[in-house]
C-alpha cells in the first residue's frame, strides 16, 4: 500500500505559526508607537509655532526693545566688543544666568523690555500683547549648540566652547524643572552640531498653548513647540 | 474495483476553511475599517492643513519681507473686532487676465495690511455667491499676486458642509500688532488648524 507522503506534521506547522507570530509580534511592538510619536510631533515646529516664535526672536534680538545691560545680564557682562568670545570665553563672570543655569528662563521676558523707548515705543506692552495672542507659554534663551561640541566632531569649521564648563541645555534639561512634554521635545532636537550660517551663538526655545474649541466647554488644551536663532551683534 | 477518486476536499473540511475564513475576517474587520477611517481624516487634514499654510505663509512672509507698517481696522465691525462666521457677506471670486479679485456685497470682512513699500494687500473672508461655501483671499486687488481659495470639500456632516468656518477675529492692535484667527471647524478635527498669524507691525524701523 503506498503511503501519501505529502503534506506537513502537527509539529511541522506549530513551530512555523510559532515563528510567524513572533515575527508580526515583533514588527507590531516596534512600529505602534510610531503612530503615537507622528501624532506628539505633529505641533513641534508647525507653521504657526516658527512664525510666532520670530516674532519673539525679533523682540529679543532688538536693541531698543532690550537694552545691552539687560541682554549682558543673560549672557554675560562681557559681551562686548573687546571680548572674542573664540578666544576668551564667551561668559566669565559667575553672575551669567547663562553660564550657571545653561539657559535662561525669558516667561517674563516683557518685564525685562523698555517702555520708553526712543521711538516711544513701549515694548514691554507690545510683548505683553504679543504673549496673549500667541498665547505664549515657556520661553527660554539657550546657546545657540544644545549639546557639549568638545564631544563632537570637529568637521565643518566648528567652533569652540562657549562656556568654561559643560553647562549646555541639553545636560540641564533631564534634573531641570521641565515638564514632561517639554523634555521630549528638547531632547527631540538635533544638537545643532555644526555652526550657524548666520552667525548666530543663541536660540530660543517656545512653547504656545494651543486650543481644539477655543472658548468652549469642549475644548481640550494641547501645546505646540518651536526653536530659532538669535543673532545680535557682538557689541551691542 | 475501480480506483476511487481521493482528491479534493469533504464537506467538512470545506465548512471548517469557511468558519475559520469568517473568524478571522471579523476580526480584522475592526482594525480595516478604523485604518479607513484614519486614512480619510488624514487626507482630509492635508487639504485643509495645505489651505491654511498657503495663506499663513504668504501673509507672514509679506510682513517679514516688506515691512508690515500698518495694519487698518477691520471694517462694518461696529466697534467689535471679532465676527462669527454668520455674519460674513456673500460675494465671488475670480481670474481676468490672470488678475484676481474677490467682490463681496457690502465691503465683506477684510483687514488691510500697508507695507513699506507703500502697497497695501486685503485679507478677506466671505461665502460665495450661494452663501454655502466659505472663501479666503489675499492679495492686492486687482493685481496678479492676489489669491483666494474656496474651503476644500471635505465632505457633508448631517447634510451640512463638515468643514465650516467656525469664529473669525482680526484685530489691528491699534496698528502695532496684527492678530488674524480664522478657525475652520470640523466634527472630527475641531478647531485645531485655522488661519491664525499674528505679527508685529514697524519693526523694521525699532531695528535702527
Amino acid at each position: 500500500m503506498k503511503l501519501n507522503k505529502k503534506g506537513f506534521v502537527l509539529a511541522e506547522t506549530l513551530v512555523v505559526a510559532v515563528f510567524m507570530a513572533t515575527i508580526f509580534t515583533i514588527i507590531y511592538v516596534n512600529f505602534y508607537p510610531l503612530i503615537g510619536e507622528y501624532e506628539k510631533r505633529e505641533f513641534y515646529d508647525d507653521l504657526d509655532s516658527k512664525y510666532d516664535i520670530y516674532w519673539f526672536k525679533r523682540l529679543v534680538q532688538n536693541k531698543q526693545a532690550l537694552p545691552k545691560d539687560k541682554w549682558a545680564q543673560f549672557t554675560g557682562p562681557e559681551y562686548n566688543a573687546d571680548c572674542d568670545p573664540d578666544k576668551d570665553g564667551y561668559c566669565n563672570n559667575d553672575s551669567c544666568i547663562l553660564r550657571n543655569t545653561g539657559y535662561v528662563n525669558l516667561n517674563d521676558l516683557c518685564n525685562n523690555l523698555t517702555t520708553n523707548s526712543s521711538s516711544g515705543v513701549n515694548f514691554k506692552a507690545l510683548c505683553n500683547d504679543l504673549k496673549n495672542k500667541t498665547e505664549l507659554t515657556q520661553l527660554y534663551l539657550t546657546t545657540y549648540y544644545l549639546n557639549d561640541p568638545a564631544e563632537m566632531s570637529s568637521e565643518g569649521g566648528q567652533q569652540k566652547v562657549y562656556l568654561n564648563q559643560s553647562n549646555y541645555f541639553k545636560d540641564k534639561v533631564e534634573n531641570g524643572p521641565f515638564d514632561e512634554n517639554m523634555k521630549d521635545y528638547i531632547f527631540y532636537l538635533p544638537d545643532f552640531r555644526y555652526a550657524s550660517p548666520n552667525g548666530a551663538r543663541f536660540r530660543l526655545i517656545a512653547q504656545f498653548r494651543r486650543h481644539t474649541h477655543k472658548n468652549h466647554t469642549d475644548d481640550i488644551v494641547y501645546y505646540s513647540y518651536a526653536t530659532i536663532e538669535v543673532n545680535r551683534e557682538k557689541g551691542v | 474495483m475501480k480506483k476511487l477518486n481521493n482528491k479534493g476536499m469533504t464537506i467538512i473540511e470545506v465548512l471548517v476553511c469557511f468558519v475559520l475564513v469568517a473568524i478571522i475576517s471579523t476580526s480584522m474587520y475592526n482594525s480595516i475599517s478604523n485604518f479607513n477611517d484614519r486614512r480619510n481624516l488624514e487626507s482630509m487634514k492635508e487639504k485643509i492643513i495645505n489651505v491654511k499654510n498657503l495663506f499663513t505663509k504668504q501673509v507672514e512672509d509679506d510682513i517679514i519681507k516688506k515691512g508690515l507698517v500698518y495694519v487698518s481696522a477691520p471694517e462694518n465691525l461696529n466697534g467689535s473686532k471679532k465676527i462669527t462666521a454668520s455674519g460674513l457677506t456673500n460675494g465671488s471670486c475670480g481670474i481676468n487676465s490672470k488678475v484676481g479679485s474677490c467682490v463681496a456685497s457690502g465691503s465683506g470682512k477684510r483687514i488691510y495690511l500697508s507695507f513699506k513699500d507703500s502697497t497695501k494687500k486685503e485679507l478677506i473672508a466671505m461665502r460665495d455667491t450661494n452663501g454655502i461655501n466659505y472663501i479666503i483671499a489675499y492679495g492686492t486687488p486687482g493685481k496678479s499676486d492676489y489669491i483666494y481659495e474656496q474651503l476644500p470639500n471635505v465632505g457633508r456632516t448631517d447634510g451640512v458642509l463638515a468643514l465650516q468656518v467656525g469664529d473669525i477675529q482680526m484685530d489691528d492692535g491699534d496698528g502695532r500688532l496684527l492678530s488674524v484667527d480664522i478657525r475652520f471647524d470640523h466634527p472630527q478635527l475641531n478647531q485645531k488648524y485655522g488661519i491664525k498669524i499674528v505679527a508685529l507691525a514697524n519693526m523694521d524701523s525699532y531695528d535702527r
